[in-house]
C-alpha cells in the first residue's frame, strides 16, 4: 500500500520537480519497492499524456531537410538528404564492376610480389633478431655473474660492519659501566668532605661564639674604665699672658678628641692664632698640635679638636702665639699652660 | 527488413534507426515530430528557437538510438524526455521562465490534421480523443502547477514562489491532478 507522502514524492518525481536531496532518497526507495515503481510508471505515462493534448504544430517544411543533410554531413555521405525515395543509378555504374575487377587482379598481382618482398625481409629480419637474442642472453648472463659477485661483496661488508658495530657496542657498554663507578666514588668523596666540612664549620661557628662573647666582655671592662682614659687639666695664664686669662681642657684616649675651654685671653692681631699643644710622654720632642683658634670680643673661645696622630697619654696642655694658620712645633709664646 | 515501416511499432523503428537506416528515422520524424514541436515550442514559446531545439532533439535520436532502454519507458517517453531536458536548457539559456499559457487543448495545428504516419502507440485520433477530454477535467491550477514543473523545469520550491502559494499547496495539486489525470487516462494509454 502507498501512501499520500509517497503518491506525492511520485508525483514531483514523474514530474522532475523533487529537490536533489529527496530526488536521491526517492530513487533508493524506488529501487527497493515494486510497487511504487508501478506507480512511477502509470504517472510517467499520464505525464507524457499531458503533453499528447496540447495542439499539434506542424515544424516548418525546411527543418526535417536540413536535419537529413545534417546526417549525411555527420556520415560522412555526399548525396541528396531528399534520396530517401529511389533513384535510378547514373550510366557510368553499369562498367564500374568491370573496372573493379581489373583493377583488383592487378592489385592481386602486385600484393603477391610485395609478398615475397616481405617474406624474405622477414627471414632476414628473423635472423637477425635471434643473433640479437644470443647477444642480449651472453650479456644477460655476464650481468647476472656480476650482479651475484657484487652481491656477495655487498654481504661481506654488511656482516663485517655489524661485527663492527657489535664492537662498538661493547666499548660503550664498559666505558658506561666504568663512568658511572667513577661518579659514585666521586659522590662517596664529596660526601665525605661535606660532613668534614659541616663538622669544622659546628666547631668554628663555637668558636666564634666564644670570641664573639669575649669581645663583649672586653668592651663591657672598656665601657666601665672609661673616665680612666680621659685626661682633664686647668691651663693657667703665663707670665707673658694678661693674669685673668685661665683654660679648661679634656682629653679622651680612647677616642682621640678633646675639647678646651677658654676665657679672658686678649684678642689677636691679624696674621696670628691660638694654638693648642698636647704633650704625650711617649713620644718625646716637639707636642703634638690640638689646632688653631681664635677668641671672641671677650676673650673666650670653645675648642673642639682631634689630633692628628694616635696619643698613649697626655701629661700636659699648652696655648701658645704662633702665626696665622698654625705651625708644626710651637714658636711664640707660651700664654696657657697645665702643670 | 522488407515490411513496410509504416506498419512496424516505434521500438523497431528505434533499433533501425541504431542500425544507421535513414528510411527508418525518417518514419520516426514523421510520427512526432509534430507532437514534440508543439511541446517545445509551448516551452521556449519562439517558432525560430522550437526549431533548432527539434533539430537538436533529432540528431540525438539518430545518434543516440542505440542508446535506448525499453525498460525505462516507452520510445515516446524517451524522445519526449530528450525534447523536454533540450528545450527547458534553451529556455535557461535564454534567462527566461516558462509562462503558462491556458489555452483549449482540443484544437490540432490544421496542416498537421492529415497525416499519415502509421500504427504509432499514441498519434492515434481516437486516444488522442480520450487524452484531452481527461486534461480537460483537471482544474487549471493543478494543470498549471504540473506544466510549470513539467515542462518549465522548476522545483516545487520555484513554482511555490512564483504562484505566491505554499509549498504543501503545490504539492497537494501536483499529486492530485497526476494521479487525477492517470484515472482519467485508463484505456486510453
Amino acid at each position: 500500500m502507498i501512501d499520500g507522502r509517497s503518491e506525492a514524492q511520485a508525483s514531483l518525481y514523474v514530474l522532475g520537480a523533487l529537490r536533489a536531496e529527496e530526488l536521491r532518497e526517492f530513487e533508493r526507495a524506488l529501487r527497493a519497492d515494486l510497487q511504487l515503481q508501478l506507480l512511477v510508471n502509470e504517472l510517467r505515462a499520464a505525464a507524457d499524456a499531458l503533453v499528447l493534448s496540447f495542439p499539434r504544430r506542424e515544424p516548418p517544411p525546411s527543418l526535417k531537410q536540413r536535419l537529413l543533410e545534417g546526417i549525411d554531413r555527420q556520415e560522412g555521405r555526399v548525396g541528396n538528404a531528399a534520396g530517401w525515395s529511389q533513384v535510378e543509378p547514373p550510366a557510368w555504374q553499369s562498367w564500374l564492376p568491370w573496372a573493379l575487377a581489373a583493377s583488383f587482379a592487378l592489385l592481386c598481382l602486385l600484393l603477391i610480389a610485395v609478398s615475397n618482398s616481405l617474406r624474405r625481409q622477414t627471414t632476414e629480419a628473423r635472423q637477425q633478431l635471434n643473433d640479437q637474442m644470443a647477444g642480449q642472453q651472453r650479456d644477460r648472463s655476464l650481468l647476472q655473474t656480476q650482479g651475484e659477485q657484487k652481491a656477495a661483496a655487498y654481504q661481506q661488508q654488511l656482516t663485517e660492519l655489524q661485527k663492527q658495530i657489535v664492537r662498538k657496542a661493547d666499548d660503550f657498554e664498559r666505558q658506561r659501566q666504568g663512568i658511572e663507578k667513577e661518579a659514585e666514588n666521586k659522590v662517596l668523596l664529596v660526601q665525605r668532605e661535606k660532613k668534614g666540612l659541616e663538622v669544622e664549620l659546628a666547631r668554628q661557628t663555637a668558636h666564634n661564639g666564644r670570641l664573639q662573647q669575649e669581645l663583649a666582655d672586653a668592651w663591657a671592662s672598656i665601657n666601665n674604665d672609661r673616665f680612666a682614659t680621659i685626661r682633664i687639666a686647668v691651663l693657667d695664664a703665663t707670665p707673658d699672658s694678661p693674669t685673668r686669662a685661665a683654660a679648661a681642657g679634656a682629653f679622651d684616649l680612647v677616642t682621640g678628641r678633646g675639647q678646651l675651654v677658654v676665657e679672658n685671653l686678649a684678642p689677636l692681631p691679624p696674621g696670628r692664632d691660638y694654638q693648642l699643644w698636647l704633650f704625650d710622654p711617649n713620644l718625646p720632642g716637639a707636642p703634638v698640635s690640638g689646632g688653631v683658634f681664635g677668641v671672641d670680643e671677650h676673650g673666650g673661645a670653645r675648642l673642639q679638636f682631634q689630633p692628628g696622630v694616635t696619643l698613649q697619654a697626655v701629661d700636659k696642655f699648652a696655648v701658645s702665639i704662633e702665626r696665622k694658620g698654625g705651625v708644626l712645633a710651637p714658636q711664640g709664646k707660651m700664654v696657657l699652660a697645665s702643670h | 527488413m522488407n515490411e513496410p515501416l509504416t506498419t512496424i511499432d516505434d521500438a523497431q523503428l528505434l533499433q533501425r534507426i541504431a542500425q544507421r537506416d535513414r528510411q527508418a528515422f525518417s518514419q520516426f520524424y514523421d510520427r512526432y515530430a509534430g507532437v514534440l514541436y508543439g511541446t517545445t515550442l509551448r516551452i521556449v514559446n519562439h517558432p525560430d528557437e522550437a526549431s533548432d531545439v527539434l533539430q537538436a532533439v533529432f540528431l540525438q535520436i539518430w545518434n543516440q538510438a542505440d542508446a535506448y532502454d525499453p525498460s525505462l519507458g516507452r520510445p515516446f517517453h524517451w524522445a519526449l524526455t530528450l525534447t523536454r531536458h533540450l528545450a527547458i536548457d534553451r529556455l535557461r539559456s535564454l534567462q527566461r521562465r516558462y509562462r503558462f499559457i491556458e489555452e483549449e487543448t482540443g484544437e490540432q495545428d490544421k496542416s498537421a490534421s492529415d497525416w499519415d504516419a502509421g500504427p504509432s502507440e499514441f498519434i492515434d485520433e481516437k486516444k488522442i480523443a480520450m487524452i484531452r477530454a481527461a486534461v480537460q477535467t483537471l482544474p487549471l491550477e493543478q494543470r498549471q502547477a504540473m506544466e510549470m514543473a513539467f515542462l518549465g523545469g522548476l522545483t516545487q520550491d520555484e513554482i511555490a514562489e512564483t504562484l505566491n502559494q505554499p509549498l504543501g499547496t503545490i504539492k497537494a495539486r501536483i499529486r492530485r491532478g497526476l494521479l487525477l489525470l492517470r484515472d482519467g487516462l485508463k484505456g486510453a494509454v
